[in-house]
């Protein structure tokens, strides 16, 4: 049932089983996962059902940066989520995969990388959230390049190229599809509008007794629960933490000053290079499955295909995860002159071994990439001495990369390269400059890392439960607790992690 | 890009290579340059474009482009169609082991980079 806060009493105190904070794709699908649970459950929100400029405007944070572009304006923090209900799932482009085995991985040259659970401890959630996010159903080569097989999978058989396949969500706007089931549920309630400003622990910090409430134009209140979960997003979850400093100055769980740092986000270079690709067929259908978002009548969703390195060559090159896109160029920005030259000569060269009508045709393509990149400590939310108009402190956010990250990026694009000409597909060329790699770069727009998951507390702000170290009922949703950032897009994982978090709170509250 | 001509032209020099005695073990210089000279001529004229860039970039000698295309080689055919298919195999592995070489960012074979400047430079007959 929704719950109108402002027409509460002062100063009242509002009981439950389980308290969640923050009603996006965590949120609600852990709220979701357990309305028939026999649970109380009370979901808190700091927006209403619908956007308002004076709502959002309470994302406003300080914007430090080491990149350029549209991003000077420091938007990102205010852009990049909504407060309403259903959370940033409402301007979500439904971009689906999961991460990749080797993303969990311990891996030497990714400075605290390594997941303290499995890829095979998520994909049974995975499933689950395939339903919720309303893509095919998940199976263990998801999107390994299984399609209708209308499309043609470029550069199979590749030892070094691997072909990955996003899956489109409709997207699933989570604050509209599981709207009525949570309304409609009595276990359920939701508390609008009622921002959490601070978490309350007992003395010794060991547990959560209480959160503090604030309407604005309203009461304060109070919320007591057996256990809490915070979903409040990347940016807020660590803020709520270090808000919370009454009984631990330095904030909830941030003994080892771990909360707020390693913030991650997925570099997006839209225009890495260009490449032109020669084959026989007609070139709207030479690289459509790597180009363009197109509906898949047998999958039943939008697919897109992209480019990214076999483990093996992750290993050996010691780099990180990119994936690789081919969009098409658009009609108004055809290739120069310069350019087809290059595709022709070089296609004539290809065509010594195999023939002219190997490569008859051409097909023009930016080089878009979309990486991991490494946790960074600098790479942080901390909060600021001036508050908001609810009284809070505002945050500071400085998303970071690293010239390792640039690095990594740029051998992922030369090891494309090299396979477009060793397998005769065509030619490319690298238009980033090495000695200024973030010239044009974009954030994804996720916010990950900031309350890590880890088996370390010294490194690590929540368990492999994502139960806070050392406070026996707080834990925390959302991509916020993935310890590194994988190049997937984060929805699908928040999903499937919020699944298995549901599950686990089920168990331990019903005991 | 090689039209149907020039790969008809290409077919026959094939069957004209069968006819044609290898040559000894290397070669001479002046057959290698020969036979590098008459493969370049069969790529289409912008590859000569693709090569005066090259050459704006890094200036190189004929001689030098021609122990490009053939460093290594144990052998030599006599037959430029022959030759041209070794060279597109070669160009594939250096695409593999990142033996490129830019030009305007294009990132060329060693030896197709070296195919394209032979190009222009017989075009301008500056050898």
């Amino acid at each position: 049932m929704l719950v109108d806060a402002r027409g509460l009493t002062a100063g009242s105190t509002l009981k439950a089983d389980l308290c969640i904070v923050g009603a996006g794709a965590a949120g609600i699908t852990i709220a979701h996962e357990l309305r028939e649970s026999g649970l109380d459950i009370l979901l808190v929100e700091g927006g209403g059902l619908d956007p308002t400029n004076r709502s959002q405007l309470l994302y406003d944070a300080e914007m430090v940066t080491v990149y350029r572009g549209r991003e000077k304006d420091g938007t990102y923090p205010i852009r990049s989520r909504l407060r309403y209900f259903g959370g940033t799932t409402n301007h979500w482009k439904g971009w689906c995969r999961p991460l990749e085995a080797i993303d969990f991985e311990a891996r030497d040259w990714i400075h605290l990388s390594g997941w303290p659970i499995a890829l095979a401890d998520v994909e049974p959630w995975y499933v689950r959230a395939a339903e919720l996010v309303q893509i095919p159903p998940y199976e263990p080569d998801h999107g390994h390049g299984r399609t209708s097989g209308r499309r043609r999978t470029l550069l199979q058989d590749n030892p070094r190229l691997l072909t990955r396949v996003f899956h489109y969500s409709p997207p699933t706007k989570f604050g509209v599809v599981y709207r009525d089931a949570l309304v409609e549920s009595e276990k359920v309630r939701i508390l609008l509008e009622t921002a959490v400003v601070r978490l309350r622990a007992a003395g010794d910090a060991s547990s959560v007794d209480r959160l503090e409430l604030r309407v604005e134009d309203g009461p304060d209140l109070h919320v007591e629960a057996r256990a809490f979960v915070l979903a409040a997003g990347g940016i807020e979850n660590p803020r709520l933490l270090l808000l919370s400093d009454a009984e631990q100055p330095e904030g909830l769980g941030n003994g080892s000053d771990q909360v707020g740092r390693y913030l991650m986000d997925h570099p997006h270079l839209g225009r890495y290079g260009h490449a032109i690709l020669r084959g026989p067929e007609d070139r709207r259908h030479l690289t459509r499955f790597y180009g363009k978002r197109e509906r898949d009548p047998l999958m039943g969703c939008r697919t897109l295909a992209v480019f990214c390195l076999a483990p093996d060559v992750l290993r050996s090159e010691r780099l990180m995860n990119c994936f690789l896109s081919l969009p098409r160029r658009k009609k108004k920005d055809p290739p120069p002159d310069f350019d087809l030259a290059v595709s022709e000569a070089c296609g004539a060269v290809d065509a010594f071994a195999a023939g002219p009508e190997a490569f008859a045709r051409h097909h023009a393509s930016r080089i878009s990439i979309r990486a991991e990149h490494a946790p960074n400590p600098e790479s942080r939310v901390r909060l600021l001495d001036d508050v908001d108009r609810l009284g809070m402190r505002r945050v500071s956010v400085n998303w970071a990369l690293a010239p390792g990250d640039a690095a990594s990026i740029r051998r992922n694009v030369e090891i494309l390269c090299e396979e477009l000409g060793a397998s005769s597909l065509g030619r490319a060329r690298i238009d980033e400059r090495p000695d200024e790699p973030w010239r044009r770069v974009k954030p994804g727009d996720h916010h990950v890392g900031t309350t890590r998951m880890g088996a370390d507390p010294a490194t690590s702000v929540v368990d492999g439960d994502c139960r806070l170290h050392g406070v026996d009922n707080l834990w925390v949703a959302g991509s916020s607790v993935f310890p590194t950032c994988g190049a997937s897009n984060p929805t699908l994982t928040i999903v499937a992690l919020a699944a298995r978090l549901a599950g686990h709170l089920g168990e331990v509250l019903n005991r | 890009m090689i039209d149907r001509r020039r790969f008809l032209v290409l077919g026959a020099s094939l069957v004209g290579g069968l006819l044609t005695l290898e040559l000894g073990c290397g070669g001479g210089d002046a057959d290698r340059r020969k036979l590098a000279i008459d493969v370049s001529a069969l790529l289409p004229p912008a590859a000569a474009q693709v090569g005066e860039a090259r050459l704006e970039e890094d200036k190189a000698s004929v001689a030098e482009l021609v122990g490009v295309l053939f460093d290594g080689w144990s052998e030599l055919d006599a037959d430029p169609a022959v030759v041209a298919r070794r060279l597109a195999a070669q160009v594939a592995e250096e695409h593999r082991q990142g033996r490129i070489v830019p030009v305007r960012r294009w990132r060329l074979a060693r030896t197709e980079a070296a195919l394209v400047t032979l190009a222009a430079l017989e075009g301008t007959g500056a050898s």
